[in-house]
């Protein structure tokens, strides 16, 4: 059971979900898996896991962002090598290729990937923002999309039979790559971060929300939808959009759990989750959970804390 | 230019979810269908760009419950055209976006669009989501996780978000197709005098067709997500729930010493 697996390498830098990928294509394939990693000249693939076998794939359009001709290079390289599974992050990058090259290569598509058990037969994935799992019996030809976080990783380079190609072409849309703004807040040196989800955050909550973190020594982080409403700025955003931490005590409060969130809180050492929800899949990583109404345990924090 | 909106229906997830009898699928009895979210920034941003830039914005769903109050409060928000396209789905079953790019595919291109425009994701997209097939069946490019979208001429510029938060910039041919992450604005309010107003005299065109069932793979079990063991569930009464938190945060050393 061949597998590919394409890293994911924006601005020529390998991303850790490309790790999950990897991981996983091993799980699938063993011996059989190769990695391929399109990288600018000069660039080495750091941080890249293991494949049984690498592939470097050298382009300076790849110092960019260059689906299409990731895209063909992905194609080329599976039907060369014979491989059954495709297995690329889900990314942007994973969703811009992987309509094309399922019908280009009538291969299946299965997202939101997290686990494998070879020897039942099954792939699982997430499904409905994480509230539930999906089991789908393993195909024999596949392109899995899949998330970070997800699967073990082992912590190494590529290894000792990796090859270089140079890949023909150029990105001629490309027009420039920018990474998120450098603030005074690093959130992913903190011990304590209260989190702050769409179930409390208002802007008539929001004071309130930011005594209750100085009341526990925290500093304010917030899932996606808080950030894109404009209420926290996005230095403070947790997940894959955002930062991933690991602090010491993570206070979920009024976030649902979707897993983009979780892929970037789920290794804090202690995690509180406070939702109104019983079935919010972030309860499915707490240690301590609460179910009620959000502000009115915030109200009642701040009156037990003496604010 | 020709900008047409596909905005899918989908299940209403917010509360909790059971599993169906043959445990393959949700229990759509006692859920809503809404516009998925992404779709209503879909929108949203088509009609940034009709006004930025001028253009007709057509916004097609597929039947499903709501189908026409989503449609005509399209118009209301300022589109200029609604499409319902019928592929004979009974009110509780869901459309997976294989089957629903395939199925839909020759009513968008019917539109001769310049550029299409859909939600990122669905809360039901197990098996990928509807931009890249639909691009596929339209053979067009698709962009997708886009945060940011502006026309001139025959291009587009093109923002689209990646891990941590990085940003990248194309500019890209049309037609395309682009999976919208989130608008430049907010939806818009729609107020109910201007809803009262659309359901009464907006007009949705029909185009009947039949469901094209293609997709490969389905599920073969749902269930809930295994918890992480030992949980400590505290008391649902806030008041009290609030007193063991800080007992717990204490004992923990987060907080001044255990009382």
């Amino acid at each position: 059971m061949t597998a590919l697996v394409i890293a994911d390498t924006i601005g020529g830098r390998v991303s850790e979900a490309s790790n999950d990928a990897v991981a996983c294509g091993t799980l699938l394939s063993g011996a059989d898996n190769t990695v391929l990693c399109p990288l600018p000249p000069g660039a080495d693939a750091a941080g890249l896991e293991q494949g049984a076998k690498s592939i470097l794939a050298r382009n300076p359009a790849f110092a960019g962002y260059a689906p299409e001709m990731v895209g063909d290079l992905a194609a080329a390289q599976a039907e060369a090598s014979g491989a059954r599974y495709l297995v690329i992050p889900n990314s942007t990058l994973g969703m811009d290729i992987c309509g094309r090259l399922s019908k280009a290569l009538d291969f299946p598509v299965v997202a939101n990937v997290i686990g494998v058990d070879v020897e039942a037969g099954r792939l699982f994935s997430e499904a409905y923002n994480g509230k539930l799992v999906a089991q789908i019996a393993l195909p024999d030809r596949a392109i899995l999309l899949v998330n970070g976080g997800a699967f073990a990783q082992q912590g190494a380079g590529p290894g000792d039979d990796t090859a270089e190609i140079a890949v023909a072409g150029e990105n001629a849309s490309f027009v420039s790559i920018s990474e998120p703004k450098m603030t005074d807040v690093d959130i992913k040196a903190v011990p304590i971060l209260l989190s702050i989800g769409r179930g409390v955050a208002t802007k008539a909550n929001l004071d309130q929300l930011q005594r209750l973190a100085h009341m526990l020594g925290a500093e304010l982080s917030a899932s996606r939808p808080v950030v894109d409403a404009g209420l926290v700025e996005k230095a403070r955003q947790v997940g894959k959009s955002g930062e991933t931490v690991q602090p010491e005590l993570y206070i979920a409060l009024g976030i649902s759990g979707a897993p983009e969130h979780l892929q970037g809180m789920k290794n804090a050492r202690t995690i509180v989750a406070i939702n109104s929800d019983p079935g919010a899949p972030i309860f499915g990583v707490a240690d301590i959970g609460v179910t009620a109404d959000g502000m009115e345990v915030v109200e009642a924090l701040l009156e037990g804390l003496g604010a | 230019m020709k900008i047409v909106v596909f905005a899918r229906i989908v299940p209403d997830i917010t509360d909790e979810l059971d599993i169906s009898q043959d445990g393959t699928g949700i229990d759509r009895e006692w859920i809503g269908a809404t516009l998925n979210e992404y779709c209503d920034y879909a929108i949203e941003q088509a009609l940034v760009l009709k006004e930025r830039t001028g253009g007709h914005v057509t916004v097609m769903t597929h039947d499903a419950n709501g189908d026409d109050k989503i449609l005509k409060t399209s118009i209301a928000r300022g589109a200029d055209a609604a499409v319902k396209v019928s592929l004979g789905l009974n009110e509780e079953e869901g459309i997976g976006a294989f089957d629903l790019a395939k199925s839909v595919a020759d009513a968008v291109r019917a539109l001769t669009p310049d550029l299409v425009l859909t939600g990122v994701q669905g809360p039901e997209d197990l098996f990928g989501t509807f931009a890249p097939y639909l691009a596929a069946e339209l053979a067009m490019p698709v962009l997708n996780v886009v945060t940011a979208i502006s026309v001139e001429g025959r291009q587009a510029l093109v923002s689209q978000e990646h891990a941590g938060g990085r940003v990248t910039e194309r500019r890209v041919a049309l037609p395309i197709v682009a999976g919208i992450q989130m608008s430049e604005r907010p939806p818009a309010f729609v107020s109910g005098t201007q809803l009262r107003a659309a359901m009464a005299s907006a007009k949705v065109d029909a185009v009947d067709t039949s469901r094209i069932e293609a997709a490969p793979l389905a599920v073969a079990a749902l269930e809930k997500p295994t918890r992480k063991s030992g949980v400590r569930f505290l008391d649902q009464d806030p008041g009290s729930a609030a007193r063991q938190l800080i007992e717990a945060l204490k004992d923990k050393g987060f907080l001044g010493a255990a009382s």
